[in-house]
């Protein structure tokens, strides 16, 4: 088996567009949950949201001038832009227009791009206005869900396995592990990993129905989001993309390139709905499975594991998907270790959650430090009880050097997936 | 609606689906859409979706593979919009 690093980052997330931007407000706890206009006009209870300010963004850097007119797809433009962030920060060339690069393939996945308000208007030409005819060539390649993934593939010109996953709230995590995998054993050099979530009050209506969004923080979108909190009261839905560049150890040593984390370990799997487990809620003994799979898979054990970015979206699993990681770790309440929740700053962005958390894993890896998990407290009783809250970096940033770090996603339908880099510089 | 306003009209259709590279400093009739003006083949359709609204006409599918040069356009459009006007 080859062995895969990550060599380049992007990402354009509520609280930063671009690795720079998102950095610093991922040290400082800065939160990028706003106030959503559009939810409101839509009598959504939940009227906050989180999305990324693209204001500074030349978005004819990423697209030609007719392109820029016809892609309506947030997701796409998302994807594009941390795409090719990531290309660049991995130190890879600019290829010339009618040059490929076979050894180069991406796994972009989506939770759903079709729901974004300008899809949903074309739609209602074919249902309300009958009128298919004026449709245009533009909806069915930002309908589909590898939109993100070929419009990426086309811009750098790649020309390995181009693909796209969907597995709810897991798809970042597992495009990562599909990727991951690919290069593992010896089937590209490189893939460009990652996943996006477009503006989809249509797909928020559905959470926001089923009363899991947050209704008590519309004029207080800060404090909204509180993983791991006594008062936390659900998840806020955002967007944005995250993009990693995988890459076998020996291209990226042969190149020279920067290398941010060895992935030593990925695992996914599913609850199957049973013992526990339903349509939303993880049967926990899948998730420990998957766990335990990936850190034998790592061969490391429990006690090298410094820090979990955890799924933690501010549900009442929280206090289950400690309880798992507590078992399978098997440690003593002071060993845990530290463990935080993106979604506290960033909201849950649905399919592309995991790949930005991921982004935000390797930039603690290589700055050394453990991003606050704003708005945790009061920690909830029950995880107070478990672990030592010293764990939750509530407050601020804690400075230190980080040589594990376990990734967890977990979705609806009962699916899983875990995630473990390794620091090559430790 | 005469020849020339029919052109005019059609040329700026036509210019909201070519990239920079590829503007004409003139329009001339013998361009072809696709090797000339670099048009995107899927783009082709959405042309016609806007001439078929500007024009409040119908195109067929036989007439759009004949639609290849901007003078077949125009070709086929006036004798469409005459046939209308009449």
């Amino acid at each position: 088996m080859k062995r895969v690093v990550i060599t380049g980052l992007g990402v354009v997330a509520p609280n930063g567009t671009g690795v720079h931007n998102f950095l610093e407000s991922i040290k400082h706890g800065v939160s990028g949950i706003r106030r959503d206009p559009e939810l409101e006009s839509c009598d959504f209870q939940s009227m906050i949201s989180g999305i990324p300010d693209l204001s500074g963004v030349d978005q004819l850097n990423y697209f030609s001038r007719i392109e820029n007119r016809f892609v309506f797809s947030e997701a796409i433009r998302y994807s594009v832009i941390a795409a090719k962030e990531a290309w660049e920060d991995a130190n890879l060339p600019v290829y010339a227009d009618d040059f490929i690069d076979w050894d180069t393939g991406a796994v972009i996945g989506a939770g759903s791009i079709a729901m974004d308000p300008t899809m949903l208007s074309q739609m209602r030409l074919i249902y309300d206005q009958k009128d298919v005819r004026r449709l245009g060539s533009k909806v069915t390649e930002q309908r589909m869900n590898n939109g993100p993934a070929v419009y990426v593939s086309g811009k750098l010109g790649l020309g390995n396995w181009v693909a796209s996953n969907s597995s709810a709230c897991s798809t970042g995590t597992e495009a990562i592990i599909m990727g991951y995998d690919w290069i593992r054993t010896g089937r590209a050099k490189r893939m460009v990993c990652g996943s996006t979530e477009g503006q989809g009050s249509g797909s928020w209506a559905g959470f926001e129905s089923m009363r899991i969004l947050v209704r008590n923080s519309n004029d207080a979108p800060e404090k909204a989001s509180r993983p791991m909190s006594a008062n936390a009261s659900g998840f806020v839905a955002s967007t944005g993309a995250g993009m990693l560049i995988l890459e076998e150890y020996e291209s990226a040593m042969e190149r020279g390139a920067p290398i941010y984390a060895e992935i030593i370990g990925g695992y996914s799997n599913s609850g199957a709905q049973r013992r526990g487990g339903t349509m939303v809620a993880p049967n926990p003994e899948g998730v420990q499975r998957c766990i335990s799979s990936t850190i034998e898979m790592s061969g490391i054990e429990p006690k090298h594991i410094d820090l979990i970015s955890g799924h933690l979206t501010g549900t009442m699993a929280d206090p289950l998907e400690i309880e798992n990681w507590k078992t399978v770790l098997n440690l003593p309440g002071k060993e845990f270790p530290y463990i935080n929740s993106l979604k506290s700053m960033i909201g849950h962005g649905l399919g592309a959650a995991g790949s930005i958390e991921m982004v935000a894993c390797c930039l603690q890896m290589k700055h050394k430090f453990v991003h606050p998990s704003i708005n945790a407290e009061p920690i909830h009783p029950k995880i107070a009880d478990m672990i030592d809250v010293g764990s939750i970096p509530s407050k601020e940033a804690i400075m230190t050097d980080l040589t594990y770090i376990a990734k967890t996603s977990f979705a609806f339908g009962d699916t899983n997936s875990c995630l473990i880099i390794k620091n090559l510089e430790n | 609606m005469t020849k020339e306003e029919l052109v005019l009209k059609l040329k700026e259709i036509v210019a909201k689906y070519v990239e920079e590279e590829h503007m004409p400093t003139e329009f001339d009739e013998s361009l072809d859409l696709i090797n000339d003006l670099g048009i995107n083949s899927m783009h082709i359709i959405d042309i016609i979706i806007d001439v078929e609204n500007e024009f409040d006409i119908l195109i067929s599918d036989e007439e759009i593979q004949q639609m290849t040069s901007l003078g077949k356009v125009i070709e086929i459009l006036e004798s469409k919009v005459l046939e209308k006007d009449s």
